[in-house]
């Protein structure tokens, strides 16, 4: 793993979450704390919104750490849920 | 003080990378997640505080808009829904939001779009489903979902400016 830890415990924790369901975590320069990429790469077109949510931001310091944190999750599992139902066709 | 959950989508100047307006953002809309992966665009999954859902988006596209001066805004969601979509937000079945549809026959309010999906506003079906079939629904999500349809249609109108507006107005008024 070569990215930094985050300072937040409720957001490391969903990092790593996302990590386990095979996210990739960059850090970014400057306070924002990296980005987030979706695993499945070639499949853009058949999310929701032509992909928008399989890469996300995350802030080092969000107003508020539970929101973002369970933000995080939630993208992770809405792909996941978009992943099976393809899956099922 | 509310809650206020919605989502706005922008368009970027052509070729530019996300990213580089991150440090801004995170000062601006720390209270958003914001999804690059469609090249072009950004999202913003806003959770914000405030007193009406019209303050929290007016204050949301202005905090966007000051970190990336010449994005523009392309959606404010939740507005234009299938049924599915409304039967996910309220936790229904779908054929159960299709039963209600059918048996309402012409009360069910009008769509946007009739096709395979058929399009709403969703505040126009939230606002009938309260009205006419007392379920209840969240007040705030009916707030958002009502300015959201305004800041869509406006961003529409702005298309129509060619001196037509009067006529076209008076043919489609009910």
């Amino acid at each position: 793993m070569s990215r930094n830890k985050h300072a937040k415990k409720d957001i490391e924790e969903a990092l790593q979450y996302a990590e386990a369901k095979g996210w990739r975590i960059e850090n970014s320069k400057g306070h924002p704390f990296g980005q987030m990429y979706c695993p499945y790469k070639d499949s853009a077109e058949s999310c929701e919104g032509n992909g928008k949510w399989c890469r996300v931001g995350i802030w080092s310091t969000p107003s508020n750490t539970g929101n973002h944190a369970r933000n995080i999750k939630k993208v992770v599992d809405r792909c996941i849920k978009k992943q099976e139902e393809s899956n099922n066709e | 003080m509310n809650e206020y959950e919605f989502e706005l989508t922008f368009k970027l100047p052509h070729g530019e990378n996300p990213e580089q307006y991150f440090e801004a953002l995170e000062k601006s809309c720390s209270d958003a997640m914001v999804g690059t992966g469609h090249a072009g665009y950004m999202a913003f999954d806003f959770s914000r505080e405030s007193t009406s859902a019209y303050d929290a988006i007016v204050s949301a596209v202005k905090d966007v808009k000051k970190a990336i001066p010449k994005a523009s805004l392309v959606e404010a969601t939740p507005d234009f829904v299938g049924l599915t979509d409304v039967a996910e937000l309220l936790g229904f079945t779908r054929q159960n939001m299709r039963k209600l549809m059918l048996q309402s026959g012409a009360s069910f309010p009008s769509p946007v779009h009739e096709g395979k999906p058929s399009i709403w506003h969703l505040s126009n079906i939230l606002i009938w489903l309260k009205e006419n079939k007392n379920y209840k629904i969240e007040e705030t999500l009916i707030d958002v979902a009502n300015t959201n349809k305004k800041f869509n249609l406006m961003k529409e109108l702005n298309q129509v400016n060619d001196g037509v507006q009067d006529s076209i107005r008076e043919l489609i008024a009910s």
